[in-house]
């Protein structure tokens, strides 16, 4: 109840993924479902590993600002209403974590 | 038939999201090696206020060593530059001041082990510098600090007589330096020591051949 009031009283901000974006371009080895997703970050050197959710929301985050409330809908494929509170939870865990290994950027609104 | 493809396409994607929620999310970094190497330096230089007895060294032929040490330390090469000092080369210098001279704890080392802390005097003339001194304490050689970095002070155990013993001997009360790593010249390019990298350039190949690490 108490994630659900978060997520509902909060203004979220806006995600972007950093995968497609030119002057930051990442290079993504895709190894399939149940694999760890190497990513290179040729600005910094450093190299990532994604297990199967952060890989998923990479791929999934379009480059340009996207609302969470959209990519709720993206990765739910049929709609917001089907994530509950915990789901969204780990979902928006896991953008922190992304966004903090600089593989996405966040907007605040 | 369109319908049911695309039904099917939305039933894989949230079977993978939903399968994908069943562990926790992760994102592990891998660093850049000189990222590493930096690391590594701090992670030394960070445990140069107390002696390190993770390592345990063995030379061919000796008995097991144990406590060698990372330590910081300032390399001095007496053939470089005026320390300040009188140098005459008639003077007979000792030949445990013939080479590279090494400060660590505020003691000197040759490149042999061999304590030269008698022998050595700030200068008074020159900052970070040190003369070398001979029996007479006249000045034999003068020398500028080349190089700050880490040393590997390599120390063989002993039990109370003075007896080498293994570095798990219980009866091992003391430890004496037998040298210090690497006996090399440390402004070298051509050379990798341990300074600056530490324990990824000791595992390198810069290593001697008989030594080697246990752990």
């Amino acid at each position: 109840m108490a994630q659900g009031l978060i997520l509902e009283t909060t203004k979220p901000p806006q995600y972007r993924s950093k995968t497609r974006n030119q002057s930051s371009r990442l290079i993504v080895a895709s190894l399939g479902v149940d694999c760890q997703a190497p990513v290179f970050d040729p600005l910094t050197g450093e190299t990532h590993f994604l297990n199967d959710l952060p890989q998923i929301i990479l791929e999934s985050l379009p480059d340009s600002p996207t609302p969470i409330t959209e990519l709720f809908r993206i990765l739910n494929s049929e709609g917001e209403e089907d994530l509950n509170a915990d789901t969204k939870r780990v979902i928006l865990d896991t953008l922190e974590l992304l966004e903090a290994a600089e593989l996405i950027e966040s907007y605040d609104l | 038939m369109a319908m049911a493809a695309r039904d099917d396409k939305i039933s894989n994607n949230r079977r993978r999201l939903f399968k994908a929620l069943s562990a926790a999310p992760v994102v592990a970094t891998l660093q850049p090696g000189q990222a590493l190497a930096n690391a590594s330096n701090l992670q030394c230089l960070d445990n140069t206020s107390k002696p390190i007895t993770k390592l345990w060294y063995r030379t061919k032929g000796h008995k097991e060593s144990s406590g060698p040490a990372y330590k910081m330390q300032y390399y001095y090469d007496p053939t470089a530059a005026d320390g300040g000092g009188t140098a005459d080369s008639s003077y007979t210098c000792p030949t445990l001041l013939q080479g590279p001279i090494v400060e660590i704890d505020n003691k000197y080392f040759n490149l042999d082990g061999d304590n030269v802390t008698s022998y050595i005097t700030p200068s008074l003339h020159v900052s970070n510098a040190i003369n070398l001194l001979d029996g007479a304490r006249n000045v034999c050689h003068s020398g500028v600090m080349r190089k700050e970095g880490l040393f590997l002070v390599v120390v063989v155990p002993e039990d109370s007589s003075g007896k080498s013993v293994y570095g798990s001997d219980p009866n091992a009360v003391t430890a004496r330096i037998v040298g210090v790593y690497p006996q090399k010249d440390p402004t070298s390019w051509k050379r990798q020591g341990i300074y600056g990298t530490c324990m990824a350039s000791a595992t390198g190949g810069a290593v001697p051949d008989d030594w080697w690490l246990k752990g």
